[in-house]
């Protein structure tokens, strides 16, 4: 659950915001708790279109993302959003896939995490991401 | 080194068949490994002590496509 004082769709403002790409719902809850924890706001989003449609509204400092999704895979969205947003958010993609790391690379995204992950590794490439920005 | 998986799937008929592409869930908060569909209703979850991702998948592919392993497992 998100801490303190949310806006209009439950993101709080005053932390950095963390967009979670996943349409496997017990993922994203434990991304969730985990990263609330680390003192982020966390939105999450089941596919790669709600996912678009968020961002239009708000601006996260991280988007972790899923590959394979219903509705819109996370190939898809890394693109559409790579070109719409200006600037972008940086991109971790979250796969299970063996070749995530090619994925990464063709996609632009500034990282990936194979799954299955250890949550330390999700927060530290978190980390890195938003030092670089 | 690779996060070992906590769980997997036994249910028969999660056994066979190539299922959905997602493989990976959480359960009890821990990976879980379904060689059906993760998304799939009717799990029968049994803790594995933690091995690798890679050893499930290969496990569940030597049953689908062996049946001297499918009888050793049953």
């Amino acid at each position: 659950m998100t801490r303190g004082r949310p806006d209009g769709d439950g993101v709080e403002r005053s932390r950095p915001r963390i967009l979670v790409v996943d349409d496997d719902d017990d993922v994203c809850e434990v991304l969730r708790e985990a990263l609330t924890d680390e003192g982020y706001a966390v939105a999450t989003v089941p596919h790669g279109a709600a996912a678009l449609e968020l961002v239009k509204h708000h601006r996260p400092a991280v988007i972790t993302c899923d590959l394979r999704m219903p509705i819109m895979d996370g190939w898809s969205f890394v693109d559409r959003y790579r070109k719409q947003a200006k600037p972008p958010a940086s991109v971790i993609l979250l796969s299970a896939l063996k070749d995530v790391e090619e994925n990464a690379k063709r996609l632009g995204a500034e990282g990936y995490v194979k799954k299955p992950f250890d949550l330390s590794d999700v927060v530290t490439k978190i980390e890195r991401c938003l030092a670089q920005t | 080194m690779e996060t070992p998986v906590a769980y997997e799937c036994t249910a028969p008929a999660h056994q066979v068949g190539e299922g959905g592409p997602d493989k990976l869930t959480i359960h009890d908060g821990q990976w879980a490994f379904c060689p059906f569909d993760a998304k799939a209703g009717g799990h029968e979850w049994r803790p594995t002590g933690g091995v690798p991702l890679a050893m499930l998948r290969h496990t569940a592919t030597a049953r689908r496509t062996d049946p001297v392993e499918k009888r050793a497992d049953q």
